[in-house]
């Protein structure tokens, strides 16, 4: 098992340095300039010339990358964001929580579901609620995040005047504050509830037809029984593949949701850096998102090989 | 109960034919492709012409779906945008297979080339789809082209990962391997036993990815980063209408339907495909 | 007999307490509640905290609330007292004496010294600070602190904005120990000023808490209550999302909104009464379109004209901009000081007959497509820029070229990306918002600023010599008709600035919290010093 890890845990060392390199190069090649930007209309070209200076973006680009790549990896240093003067980390730090929160319930409520709806999907399979779960899972996927974004705030916030609109609220920890937290959940776990109805049920099925369950079967074993023992763990791996490259989504910024519902996280970051050009805010954020897929991958990957003990060797 | 066996294009056929949403799938994308060819035919107005004087306007008899910001009839926009969106949604999703599909043959077949290929692949699919698809807009700027070029270029792994997996599948079966002690060079094994097994798989993951496409051609233009205005395409139509969510919801409501529908349509067809073609629920 | 007059004195004691309970309960109504939280929200997060640093509305108000500045500006735009009780101008119009108040302080509790004033006037012009503001104190030589309660500012050349320039954010007093002190901090983590709100707490995009400087009494005169403020915290958030802003504003969640709001909540004005109240107030914006004329295809006069010929600004400011949107006829703003209402006759109208006319007669021929040739040049594919949000007007402008034969792009950039290439003239058409305040006669038209502010690339001995006699002319009235000359020339004859339309803000209060509140029209953000109002939202 040890071995496996180790060299699971090499394999994304350069996976990691490759990824910081490419956010370092994605953000240099954006048109426009920082410098510019944060001069504002009104201010010479002198006084650009000293802002770029200041922020030392008049230095040769090898130059830059090295000194970028030094301080993130050997202080944790993201730099500090040219807009507000803070340090990135710690920005990162304050919008990362709530993104992992948002994530995190959102994940429970619509895999919980999922995999509920999905075996109620396999079991009766051809009947009336099969065909109601796979068609309403389809629908969950086609629609346009922003649209079912809009639509819940709308109806559900507005309309009906259920909950709280838009913000992170006083303290999650209080039954105040949850109510913010709900309708972003919602919005943010709507796709992925879908998905996991599907991939669960098709999972199942396709376990149904395999040999072992077939010789269980043929045993006398009673039909729930063999769906619950024999056929759901299994039918699960690729549900976790699933669940782990989902939940890194989400984690990385479901970008759409946090702009609508104003939920202050890193998926909303992204975009407002963006839009102001604050180089080390964007990459540091994009870094961050990065260092999160790679990690849910490898989280996965660990956990199969757990699971399945043939992985080991893959 | 014992069939005679159907060949196996006839049993896909088959198996096809019974999932009747399937063809309402089928029909539903033909429809729109109909469309979007068709569009200067079947749209009752320019998609462009303004009409600030009647800014808003909910459906009636002269506009069937409204109308929008600045008075263009919605319906004739809305047909014009399936252009855009279709078009969009194929070219990425041709230039995912295309590019990806070279990259997946070319690390299948050559072990050597097989780990820096997918170690790149790795990174790359280390960002999530959709900031991927923004980078690459945030470097080369709005429009068209650059749109359909960041959804492409975020579909590329994908491809790349499936058609390699392909590649490696296939090179194992015998066949192939009868076919090289035969003294078959490369060129012949691809191009008459891998390419063919192939063609399935990608034809159902390009369907299903088409539907990917167009949604996240339609997210990139709600957060304004599609193409330029006046040119219509689903999502902008969608993301223009945001202000005027309170009054004149018709505008985002619209726009956001055909979105839908087109995915719908997309992925029912792709899964539908990829069911009838699956090798473990044949015979069934 | 006896019971009668009992009764009439009962009834008229009774009376008397009656009235007496009533004034009593209304003198409680009228009771200021003083520790309430007023909650704005804004679409975007103010830069930096530093004033000489600011860009954007957002954070000019947060500059009023922490900073003051020697002069005010009363709603009739008339200059105030404010950390100055007086001024005096030398006849020579180069000498500048102001008076200090004697009691004013820092957060940090420092007082208020002439140094201080000197050191912040020379913090802004210094040119390795890099303040984009720095153009406020252009022409400033030295500046004397004789004792510590005047300060004696000596310019190169008369200035008649120069007042002006003193009441404005970027000209904000900073605590020259505070700045020594934090050094790079300032600004940053740490601020120090004389305002009536004092920094708490700041979350980046999302908000930014203040509380009541308690100290505060010098308010600008103009204020009824010149402080402390009445308010005891003011939240400040950010709420990218326009609908989200609308819907928490009806829902009660948010106080105040004066700027990025969308015209559209007008119309639900009655329907909210009770609720939210919505007022307009005139900001000194205009929303025109600007030529370059340093471009090979916009050289050409008549080109330009014609364009200014095809834009129908009366039915854009009347449809896409209504009911706050009315047209605009000259590059200043009416309100502002130095306004040519000679524009109103001699700016070029909408006239599609004449722009057709005009580049006909200039040798510019329709040709097969259909678009505007000349001598081998093509009138297609003119890049027309502009923010997002101006995305309908842009379309309109587009159509508008297209029907005399012009062809434009569209291309709607983040400031990011827009405002680099203004800088470095790379913008050929751009649908834009500008003040209309009497600087930009020299930001956008004077040669020494282009490339530059000078958008419309205009390099012209003239013109510079004619603001130069604006600015710096002794006589007022020559001097004033040396800027409408100035104006004449950008919108009526060279077209390069092409208006469209100006604007009006809304004042949107949450009227079951926020009492009090009167809307700045000095500042374009409506929020001043927030001396007035209070709320009864409770902590």
């Amino acid at each position: 098992m040890l071995p496996f890890v180790i060299r699971r845990l090499a394999l994304i060392v350069p996976v990691v340095l490759g990824a910081m390199t490419l956010v370092f190069l994605l953000v240099h090649l954006i048109p426009g300039d920082a410098a510019v930007f944060i001069a504002g209309e009104r201010a010479s070209q002198d006084v650009v010339e000293r802002i770029r200076q200041k922020m030392g973006l008049d230095q040769p680009i090898g130059v830059q990358y090295w000194r970028y790549l030094t301080r993130l990896v050997l202080h944790g240093d993201f730099g500090d964001s040219v807009v507000t003067g803070t340090p990135v980390a710690r920005e990162l730090r304050r919008a990362f929580p709530n993104t992992l929160v948002l994530t995190a319930i959102a994940v429970v409520w619509s895999v919980t579901l999922g995999i509920v709806l999905g075996v109620g999907a396999a079991t009766s399979r051809g009947s009336i609620l099969d065909r109601g779960i796979m068609s309403l899972s389809v629908f969950g996927v086609s629609f346009p995040g922003f649209f079912i974004s809009l639509a819940i705030l709308y109806v559900l916030a507005f309309k009906l005047e259920l909950f709280p609109l838009g913000g992170r609220g006083p303290s999650l920890l209080t039954p105040e504050g949850i109510r913010y937290l709900i309708l972003p959940a919602v919005a943010a776990g709507f796709d992925m509830l879908a998905q996991v109805a599907r991939m669960t049920r098709t999972s199942i099925l396709e376990t149904l037809g395999t040999d072992y369950v077939r010789t269980a079967r043929a045993k006398g074993v009673p039909r729930r029984r063999v769906v619950f023992l024999h056929a759901l763990r299994p039918a699960l791996l690729p549900v976790i593949t699933l669940v782990g490259i989902a939940f890194a989504r989400l984690l990385s910024g479901a970008v759409v949701v946090e702009t609508v519902f104003a939920w202050p996280g890193i998926g909303r970051l992204v975009v407002a850096s963006i839009l102001v050009k604050d180089l080390p805010m964007i990459q540091g954020v994009l870094l961050l998102k990065a260092l999160i897929t790679v990690g849910m991958n490898l989280a996965v990957d660990l956990t199969y090989g757990i699971i399945d003990p043939r992985m080991r060797y893959a | 109960m014992l069939e005679r066996p159907r060949g196996y294009w006839p049993d896909v056929f088959h198996r096809f034919r019974r999932e009747s949403i399937a063809w309402l799938a089928a029909a539903v994308v033909a429809a729109f492709v109909l469309a979007a060819v068709a569009a200067p035919r079947i749209a009752p107005y320019s998609p462009l012409k303004t009409a600030l004087l009647e800014r808003l306007r909910p459906p009636s008899a002269a506009h069937w779906l409204g109308q929008d910001e600045v008075g263009r009839d919605i319906l004739s926009r809305v047909i014009f945008g399936g252009r855009v969106s279709l078009a969009v949604g194929v070219l990425s999703v041709a230039l995912g297979v295309g590019v990806g599909g070279l990259l997946g043959i070319v690390a299948g077949f050559y072990r050597r080339l097989d780990d820096p290929i997918m170690r790149v692949v790795d990174i790359v699919m280390a960002f999530p789809f959709i900031l991927r698809a923004i980078a690459v807009v945030a470097i080369l700027g709005p429009g068209f082209i650059n749109l359909f070029i960041a959804i492409g270029f975020g579909q590329i792994p994908t491809f790349a990962r499936l058609v390699r997996s392909l590649v490696l599948g296939v090179k194992g079966e015998t066949f192939v391997e009868a076919a090289r002690a035969i003294g078959a060079d490369d060129r012949r094994v691809l191009s008459h036993h891998v390419l063919p097994q192939m063609v399935a798989p990608i034809t159902t993951y390009s369907t299903l990815e088409m539907g990917a496409a167009i949604l996240g051609a339609a997210t990139l233009s709600f957060l304004g980063l599609g193409v330029n205005p006046p040119t219509p395409e689903w999502g902008a139509l969608a993301s223009a209408g945001r202000e005027h969510l309170r009054y004149a919801p018709h505008v985002v409501v619209f726009p956001s339907l055909a979105i839908f529908i087109a995915v719908w349509a997309f992925n029912v067809l792709g899964d539908a495909l990829r069911d009838a073609m699956d090798p473990k629920l044949r015979g069934r | 007999m006896m019971r009668k007059q009992a009764l009439v004195a009962a009834a008229v004691l009774g009376a008397i307490v009656l009235a007496a309970a009533t004034l009593n309960v209304m003198a409680q109504d009228q009771g200021v509640f003083t520790d309430g939280v007023l909650i704005y929200a804004d679409r975007s997060d103010p830069e930096g905290l530093d004033p000489t640093m600011f860009t954007g509305t957002s954070g000019y108000i947060q500059g009023h609330l922490m900073f003051d500045t020697l002069l005010g500006k009363n709603n009739n735009g008339k200059l105030v007292p404010l950390l100055a009780t007086s001024w005096q101008v030398s006849p020579d119009g180069r000498t500048y004496t102001f008076k200090l108040r004697r009691d004013v302080e820092f957060h940090s509790g420092k007082r208020l010294t002439s140094a201080d004033v000197k050191y912040s006037v020379e913090r802004l012009g210094k040119k390795e600070n890099a303040s984009p503001w720095n153009d406020l104190v252009a022409f400033v030589d030295r500046v004397e602190a004789p004792d510590d309660e005047t300060v004696v500012i000596r310019l190169t050349k008369p200035n008649r904005l120069f007042l002006d320039n003193m009441s404005q954010t970027g000209a904000s007093i900073v605590n020259r120990q505070a700045i020594e002190k934090y050094g790079k901090d300032f600004g940053r983590t740490a601020v120090d000023g004389t305002g009536p709100f004092k920094l708490v707490d700041r979350a980046f995009n999302e908000r930014i808490v203040y509380e009541r400087f308690d100290k505060y009494r010098w308010g600008p005169s103009f204020y009824t209550n010149r402080g402390p403020a009445r308010v005891k915290r003011v939240v400040w958030r950010v709420i990218p999302e326009l609908a989200t802003r609308q819907l928490l504003m009806e829902r009660g969640e948010i106080d105040l909104i004066t700027h990025n709001a969308p015209p559209n909540v007008l119309y639900r004005a009655t329907e909210l009464k009770g609720r939210v109240d919505i007022t307009l107030r005139p900001v000194l914006e205009i929303r025109a379109v600007f030529t370059n004329a340093n471009f090979p295809r916009m050289k050409d006069r008549a080109v330009r004209r014609a364009i200014a010929q095809a834009v129908n600004a009366k039915i854009i400011a009347e449809t896409i901009y209504a009911p706050v949107g009315a047209q605009a006829f000259n590059m200043l703003h009416p309100l502002a000081y130095g306004y040519w209402k000679g524009a109103e006759q001699a700016a070029l109208r909408y006239d599609p007959a004449r722009a057709r006319q005009t580049l006909d007669e200039a040798g510019w021929r329709l040709n097969a497509q259909g678009v505007r040739e000349k001598g081998g040049v093509v009138l297609n594919g003119i890049k027309l820029m502009g923010l997002p949000q101006y995305r309908e007007a842009a379309v309109v402008v587009k159509e508008s070229l297209a029907e005399i034969g012009i062809g434009a792009d569209i291309e709607l950039s983040e400031r990011g990306r827009l405002y680099p290439l203004r800088r470095s003239g790379d913008v050929e058409l751009e649908f834009t918002n500008t003040t209309g305040a009497p600087d930009v006669i020299m930001e956008y038209m004077h040669s020494t600023n282009f490339p530059g502010t000078n958008r419309f690339g205009w390099k012209d001995a003239r013109t510079d010599q004619l603001i130069e006699a604006f600015l710096a002319g002794a006589d007022e009235k020559k001097a004033l008709e040396a800027g409408y000359e100035v104006q004449k020339i950008a919108v009526a004859e060279e077209a390069l600035f092409i208006p469209v339309y100006v604007t009006q803000e809304l004042n949107i209060v949450n009227s079951r919290t926020v009492r009090g509140f009167v809307g700045t029209t000095w500042l374009n953000s409506g929020v001043g010093k927030l001396l007035g109002v209070w709320s009864t939202r409770r902590p």
